[in-house]
């Protein structure tokens, strides 16, 4: 069973930072104004008015914070799919950002939409609505939050099988460990299927609001999109997020992410070449100069993904630790939003609504949310091996 | 790594052309007409720009029916002990803070449909100083974003009177509906805990479902510039006064006999119906008709997702047997780069 055992390492650090502290004092005001909106009303906590019914809960948790919980997704296929296993060692860490990622976009639904308790109807078959794209990501968000925590529990139980005070758990730990290593490839099939459908249906959620999305971004191009868009903000992701660590945790380089940031370029010449031609067939290339602060925001998406595309793929610079994470970074950057001015700033919200701003109390909440995902990565590294182990000789 | 970046890049540009080839055919599909024919018995509004006078009755008609006293006509039609108690929470009118009473402005303050009122009606000036109304509330279309959308199918089209009615039982309060309304139409009660979506079911909760005398707005008309009726007596008559005062409407075209696919509230205009806040971006087919083509193209028969799941699970499967069968002849150590070189080698020799 100890198969995997030396690719992963426990980061042994203090749990207990300064960062730590900070981290939880943010989740700690969050959860107050979230009991505050279920109290009150989502009206008063938020900006969100009948012209701009989403706000940054759905256009940041969920449209770009799922993205940047690709990491997972995009690993098991190099890994699994492409057949490179010299990146496993990478996989849990990425397997935990995902989860947390999915979740958290999971909760920021909950906290977003009005009716909550509503929301067993996804369960009614009668219910079931297939033309729906709404339902389709919904579904597939919580199949694939259920997989993730699944593709993570190896690491839990490595840890709770060893302990011997409790040999019931540690019992039921090694029968848990050994059955999901046994069907390990049913649920990396379901996981690589599942982000494949709901990251384009994200897109396609968007192609119903017709002439509401600006022609820069309404596109039958919009699931492609996304789902390219998915992959590239997976591999930037990944990149990132090792060079994070690398550096707060004061571990040694990795070199592996150097061939992996190799693919970046291709992926996001990919992403604009189909952009490009989404532009061409909805006939969209006349306002790209003159949508004035949307042109803006067109050629910013554009540039923030191609120069580090560059960066990567001819200079020196790009495989350097520096270089590497300020090139992740802006390629997250670009990705992102994208996302985003799919689901904010390309939106027409109707006459009369002027423009959209979240308020502090909205914008809390994400920033807890987001600070619960950095309390609990930086808490389970230091309690389970999930970080690859670099201490051994490349 | 070459041989697998190879071999990724030839799926992608395998799977980008496959997508691009579905894609490239979906606009012969996706931009045909709206195929979906009204129900002979779709009832609807006809309302008359030139016959208003403004005077809102109709506006406050139904602010009194579907917000004031919604609780007591529900009442009327499904009996209290029949709904439960978020219904009977939902039935409470509740003034969000800023509409409540002020006595530094103790007038109504009402720009656009909101969570109060159903159905407004908006002025419009044009360049010669006259004056034009307009009437906003659900259009009732034919094949509805809304409909389309909402992931619970709390909304419906009834498909014999064709009325787009809500069941705050089954919403989630996701908001989709919002979005996805090229007309703007379905409103949110933001200042409330137990928010429910609020738009015009032509009366249907609260006048009961088979209401022969008309809505609450159409009732109140003092002019007749909003009736209500079935849509093809209704389209009759609108053909009918086009023909008969020739030049007097806009274009001569009835608003809503094509528009977003059809629509059970028809209009007339003097003017164009831009100014009338109206989207001149509107298609004659519905926004749901190219969406739901879009997702059944990809989702046709559920051949796409079960065929990658399945191409999934066997190129899984055997990539990690192949892992595995290394680890043992590595006999556990298990280091991970002695795993690949293997690989290498064992590709080198395909």
């Amino acid at each position: 069973m100890g198969s995997h055992k030396n690719e992963y390492d426990v980061q042994k650090s203090k749990i207990f930072t300064p960062a730590f502290y900070v981290f939880s004092v943010i989740v700690l005001i969050s959860v107050f104004i979230i009991i505050y909106r279920y109290v009150m009303g989502i009206g008063y906590v938020s900006n969100l008015n009948d012209g701009w019914p989403w706000g940054i809960w759905i256009a940041y948790d969920v449209a770009v914070g799922t993205s940047i919980a690709c990491g997972g997704y995009v690993l098991a296929i190099t890994i699994y799919v492409m057949n490179n296993f010299k990146y496993h060692p990478m996989i849990r860490s990425a397997v935990l950002a995902s989860m947390f990622g999915y979740c958290l976009a999971g909760l920021s639904v909950m906290v977003d939409i009005g009716r909550p308790w509503n929301s067993y109807n996804f369960f009614v078959p009668s219910q079931w609505q297939f033309n729906s794209a709404l339902f389709e990501v919904a579904l597939c968000i919580m199949a694939y939050s259920l997989v993730l925590i699944i593709e993570f529990l190896p690491a839990v139980y490595e840890r709770t099988s060893t302990l011997t005070k409790y040999p019931r758990i540690a019992a039921f730990s090694k029968m848990g460990y050994k059955y999901i290593d046994k069907l390990l490839f049913l649920f990396l099939s379901v996981g690589v299927l599942l982000p494949t459908m709901h990251q384009s249906s994200l897109g396609t959620l968007m192609v119903a609001t017709g002439f509401r999305l600006d022609d820069l971004w309404q596109t039958n191009f919009l699931p492609l999109l996304f789902l390219t868009n998915a992959v590239l903000m997976g591999f930037s992701v990944i990149v990132f997020e090792t060079m994070l660590t690398t550096s707060l945790f004061k571990r040694s380089f990795e070199k592996e992410i150097i061939s992996l940031s190799r693919i970046i370029p291709y992926v996001a010449v990919a992403f604009i070449l189909i952009r490009f031609v989404s532009l061409t067939t909805s006939g969209a290339w006349g306002s790209v100069f003159t949508s004035g602060t949307l042109s803006v925001v067109f050629w910013l998406e554009i540039i923030l993904l191609l120069i580090p595309s560059f960066i990567i793929y001819a200079t020196q610079f790009g495989k350097s630790q520096r270089g590497l994470f300020v090139s992740a970074m802006t390629l997250m950057l670009g990705a992102g939003l994208y996302r985003f001015s799919v689901y904010l700033i390309g939106f027409e919200p109707g006459p009369g609504w002027g423009n959209y701003f979240p308020s502090i109390n909205e914008f809390m909440i994400t920033v807890g949310l987001i600070s619960i995902e950095i309390v609990g990565y930086m808490v389970i590294v230091k309690l389970l091996q999930v970080l690859p182990n670099v201490s051994k000789s490349h | 790594m070459k041989t697998s970046r190879r071999n990724f890049l030839k799926m992608s540009v395998g799977a980008a052309t496959a997508i691009g080839a579905t894609a490239s055919i979906l606009p012969e599909e996706v931009f045909a007409a709206d195929k979906r024919e009204f129900s002979p018995d779709a009832v609807g509004m006809f309302y008359d720009s030139t016959k208003c006078i403004g005077c809102q009755a109709c506006v406050i008609s139904c602010y009194e029916i579907n917000f004031v006293n919604r609780q007591s006509y529900i009442d009327n039609v499904i009996a209290p002990e029949d709904q439960n108690f978020i219904e009977r929470e939902d039935l409470i009118p509740k003034l969000a803070p800023e509409d409540q009473f002020n006595p530094e402005r103790p007038w109504l303050n009402v720009q656009t449909n909101d969570y109060r009122f159903r159905n407004i009606i908006q002025k419009y000036v044009d360049p010669e100083d006259n004056v034009h109304f307009i009437k906003h509330q659900c259009m009732h279309c034919n094949h509805p974003e809304c409909v389309s959308v909402c992931p619970v199918t709390a909304l419906t089209k009834d498909p014999v009177d064709g009325v787009v009615d809500y069941d705050a039982n089954r919403c989630i309060g996701c908001r989709y509906c919002q979005i996805a309304c090229p007309f703007f139409i379905p409103k949110f009660e933001w200042k409330r805990a137990v928010p429910k979506i609020v738009k015009c079911d032509m009366c249907k909760s609260t006048l009961g479902a088979n209401n022969i005398a008309g809505t609450g707005c159409t009732n109140a008309c003092p002019t007749g510039a909003v009736i209500y009726g079935k849509r093809v007596d209704l389209m009759k008559d609108a053909k009918q006064r086009i023909s008969n005062n020739p030049g007097k409407y806009f274009k001569d075209i009835v608003y809503g006999e094509y528009e977003n696919g059809g629509t059970d509230v028809i209009y007339l205009s003097a003017v164009d119906y831009k100014h009338l806040g109206f989207d001149e971006r509107m298609e004659h087919i519905s926004f749901a008709e190219t969406s739901e083509n879009l997702i059944h193209t990809i989702y046709k028969y559920g051949i796409a997702p079960i065929g990658v799941f399945i191409a999934l699970v066997t190129v899984i499967k055997g990539n990690i047997n192949k892992h595995k069968n290394h680890d043992d002849t590595d006999s556990h150590d298990n280091n991970p780069n002695t795993t690949i070189d293997k690989n290498k080698k064992n590709k080198g020799g395909n």
